[in-house]
């Protein structure tokens, strides 16, 4: 049964998407810096 | 089967399956350390997700082909984004932590990245509801057992490493701690798998996607262009099977800790598989004969052991209660309604009780699985047997007991729950 309502809206206001979105850029602008 | 004697069961599993990732986990490292000529150590690390990737893709691809991933995939589209974040997640982390002992070495680096377990557990509280209603007792056995882990884990780190001066503090601490902020935070999109309903096995899929392409990338770009990096996995030919090895433990280890972060959570899961540092360092220093200091680092190595075995322990005794079952079915109700997924059929999967998946093994699904293993064979026929001294009979027993606890969470999982 697929899902009935549209899960790109609904994940795109989902914090538990943001937060680990954050720390993936968070972390590679690091790995940007570190490597220098 | 009670209710009751059932949650009991699924709990053991999860316990299980977390102390076996940590076994698995820490194995990993053992094939890694027949690597004796120098390689860059982001090359190290990519063909061992490439090891990682098809693990995924041999004799697994025979019980959860790709018929059974599309299913999973149509059924929650959306948790094919999360599963691919945290294959992205690993991978920088894993390259994070290179420059972080670079700069700032081992012994400072890995209690500052190894506190994800700490983060962990936050996320786990304030997204999906994990250790609420276990009241004092669940929080004082987590946090204070996390607590010892980290401890004994610092302890170790101290002990074992073999640090040069410090080059850059500053970008050293920066690059150890976004490492432990990512990985801490990888476990949001394994939980949210598991109170949606994936399963365990579909998740990996995705998740070794996501890290083959973040790993790919990363090591073209660090090692300057396609070019080099071609030049660097040729050099790299006589030692490829050991690393590939090392990525096929790792992804036991890892399936290993899906089950726990699905059956215990991530407040538990995490912790429990962070003991595969215990048996890193004993494959590295009874099989590898590392670490020939002398009696104050012996006595460092037993104190932070046994202050990590004993954190392990009072975790693995916080199993959650009826009142945590309950309030995780309300963080699972979170995502039946927000994604429109039905709730009768997540609850079911969160238990292990669903429909089996399907299990039909298509013509693509031999080529696969052909496929991956002629890759892992020529890379057998390329092998140049390392020139390293081995203690045959410690490394027999790290093996037995591996297998033995193989046998115990795999077949406890298969008993409860089919592997679901």
């Amino acid at each position: 049964m697929p899902p009935e309502r549209d899960w790109r809206r609904a994940a795109l206001t989902d914090p538990q998407l943001w937060v680990p979105v954050l720390v993936l850029l968070g972390g590679l602008a690091v790995l940007v810096w570190v490597h220098g | 089967v009670t209710d009751a004697a059932r949650q009991r069961a699924l709990r053991l599993a999860g316990t299980l399956s977390g102390i076996a990732a940590g076994a698995w986990l820490g194995a990993a490292e053992a094939p890694t350390k027949l690597v004796t000529i120098g390689l860059a150590p982001v090359v190290v690390s990519l063909v061992m997700v490439i090891g990682v990737f098809l693990g995924r893709w041999s004799l697994p691809a025979l019980l959860h082909g790709t018929a059974a991933v599309r299913e999973e995939q149509r059924r929650l589209p959306h948790l094919v984004v999360w599963a691919v974040l945290a294959g992205a997640l690993w991978s920088v982390a894993n390259t994070l932590t290179v420059y972080a002992i670079r700069d700032i070495g081992l012994s400072i680096a890995f209690p500052l990245w190894n506190a994800n377990s700490l983060l962990g557990i936050a996320w786990g509280a304030l997204f999906f509801r994990e250790l609420r209603g276990g009241g004092a007792r669940a929080w004082g056995l987590v946090l204070g057992g996390a607590a010892a882990m980290l401890a004994g884990g610092t302890v170790l780190a101290v002990a074992g490493a073999q640090d040069s001066t410090p080059q850059d503090a500053v970008r050293g601490v920066a690059a150890a701690l976004a490492a432990g902020a990512m990985w801490g935070t990888m476990y949001i999109p394994y939980r949210k798998a598991y109170v949606s309903g994936m399963s365990p096995l579909a998740f990996v899929t995705f998740f070794t996607i996501g890290e083959v392409v973040t790993m790919t990338t990363l090591a073209t770009w660090l090692t300057g262009g396609v070019g080099p990096l071609l030049t660097a996995l040729d050099q790299a030919r006589p030692v490829l099977v050991f690393l590939l090895a090392g990525g096929l433990v790792w992804v036991v280890g890892d399936l290993f800790q899906q089950y726990a972060a699905k059956y215990v959570g991530i407040s538990r899961g995490i912790p429990l598989s962070n003991t595969n540092q215990l048996w890193g360092l004993a494959w590295g220093t009874l099989v590898f004969g590392e670490l020939a200091g002398g009696g104050a680092s012996r006595g460092m190595v037993l104190a932070g052991s046994l202050a990590m075995a004993g954190g392990a322990a009072l975790i693995a005794l916080a199993g959650p209660g009826t009142a945590e079952q309950a309030e995780w079915r309300r963080a699972a109700g979170r995502e039946s309604a927000r994604y429109g997924l039905d709730e009768a059929w997540v609850q079911a999967q969160l238990t292990g009780q669903g429909a089996p998946p399907v299990r039909t093994r298509s013509a693509l699904d031999w080529m696969i699985a052909l496929g991956a293993l002629a890759v892992l064979g020529w890379s057998v026929t390329q092998a140049r047997a390392p020139e390293l001294a081995v203690a045959v009979g410690p490394a027999a027993l790290l093996i037995g007991a591996s297998l033995a606890l193989l046998v115990a969470a795999g077949g406890l999982l298969w008993r409860v729950t089919r592997g679901q």
